[in-house]
């Protein structure tokens, strides 16, 4: 059975490394475009092909799993549409830069993940990385151990 | 009595003086005190508080073709780097450099037409002709779409709307739900789709 919670977590995995992408290309020239890669007849290969480049530079923790991802997509009727309605997202937010400041897109991943329609238990809240910080400081304190 | 050359940033604080009168924005007071005294050490950008929300004028004199460009992409910088989320740029008439004297400078500039553009987190404006009275319209309707229109909601809606368009398109095909959860090293136990869902 379908579980529309899988489905939306891969897809919120793809659109991050679409926006990644696109950020990258505007200022790597090896890195193709998000449009480029999104023109091409199979958009699933095309971009499984532009993020295995990416990859070959660098940016693993993003381009990993979400090209695991787009390889399940490769040759699946609709995936290409699927992929595009990701992609015009991706190009709306790239297209609005001050969208892309590193605290601005931290409080959209927020919530998003904290709607219920997505995977909580795969989230950490503010509030356990807070408590977990805390946590490792007192245990840093007490074996007068230097603290990051 | 002899004309002065006053520099873009004294003109910048003139500018946001004459803001400031019509109830729109606050100086800081040390900026205040550099012009009164006279000191050379006016920072190049002019940060303001608009109503709550911090504001950078980037003023040039317009002496050049390409002024109006350098000055827009400084401007946009100013918001894209977190700077302030309002950025005003204006271009000012380069005869507004000269003046008698300080008073006399903010009269001209009262009465002069500028060129002007706020750019923001939510919109990149469009260059228009104006005022001071014009310019505080114009921030006025900025800083309302501003906190009328929080740049994070409208992004979480567009990454939202994507996202339910390809989960639908995603659930034609019956197997890419389980080869999607090993991708994602979600294990089976954490499907509470039922009690979730909404």
């Amino acid at each position: 059975m379908q579980d529309p919670k899988v489905l939306r977590v891969a897809s919120l995995t793809l659109v991050n490394a679409m926006i990644f992408q696109q950020v990258l290309a505007s200022q790597d020239s090896r890195v193709e475009s998000l449009n480029e890669s999104i023109q091409k007849k199979d958009v699933a290969e095309s971009l499984f092909r532009a993020w295995n480049a990416i990859l070959n530079i660098d940016y693993v923790p993003i381009f990993t799993t979400a090209n695991g991802i787009m390889q399940e997509l490769v040759g699946i009727p609709d995936a290409d549409n699927a992929l595009k309605a990701l992609a015009e997202a991706a190009l709306r937010i790239t297209s609005r830069r001050a969208a892309l400041r590193h605290d601005l897109m931290g409080r959209i991943y927020h919530r998003l993940l904290t709607d219920a329609k997505y995977f909580g238990a795969f989230y950490t809240t503010v509030p356990a990385a807070a408590a977990s910080k805390a946590y490792a400081r007192s245990i840093c304190y007490a074996d007068r151990l230097g603290c990051p | 009595m002899p004309t002065v050359d006053f520099r873009e940033e004294v003109v910048n604080v003139v500018l946001a003086e004459l803001i400031e009168k019509r109830g729109m924005l606050s100086v800081p007071e040390t900026i205040r005190r550099s012009i009164a005294r006279r000191s050379r050490d006016l920072p190049d950008i002019l940060v303001a508080d608009l109503l709550g929300v911090r504001m950078v004028i980037e003023g040039r004199f317009n002496t050049a073709s390409a002024t109006r460009n350098s000055l827009l992409r400084d401007a946009r910088e100013r918001v894209e780097e977190g700077v302030s989320p309002v950025c005003l740029a204006v271009l000012y008439p380069p005869e507004l450099r000269s003046a008698d004297s300080l008073p006399q400078l903010k009269r001209n500039l009262e009465s002069a037409t500028l060129t002007i553009r706020v750019i923001s987190e939510n919109s990149d404006g469009e260059w228009a002709e104006g005022t001071v009275d014009d310019i505080v319209e114009t921030l006025r309707r900025s800083y309302e779409l501003l906190v009328g229109e929080d740049v994070v909601v409208a992004a979480v809606g567009e990454i939202a709307s994507g996202i339910e368009t390809a989960t639908d398109l995603f659930t034609r095909t019956p197997s890419l739900s389980e080869r999607f959860r090993a991708a994602l090293g979600i294990p089976e136990e954490a499907d509470g789709s039922e009690e979730e869902e909404d």
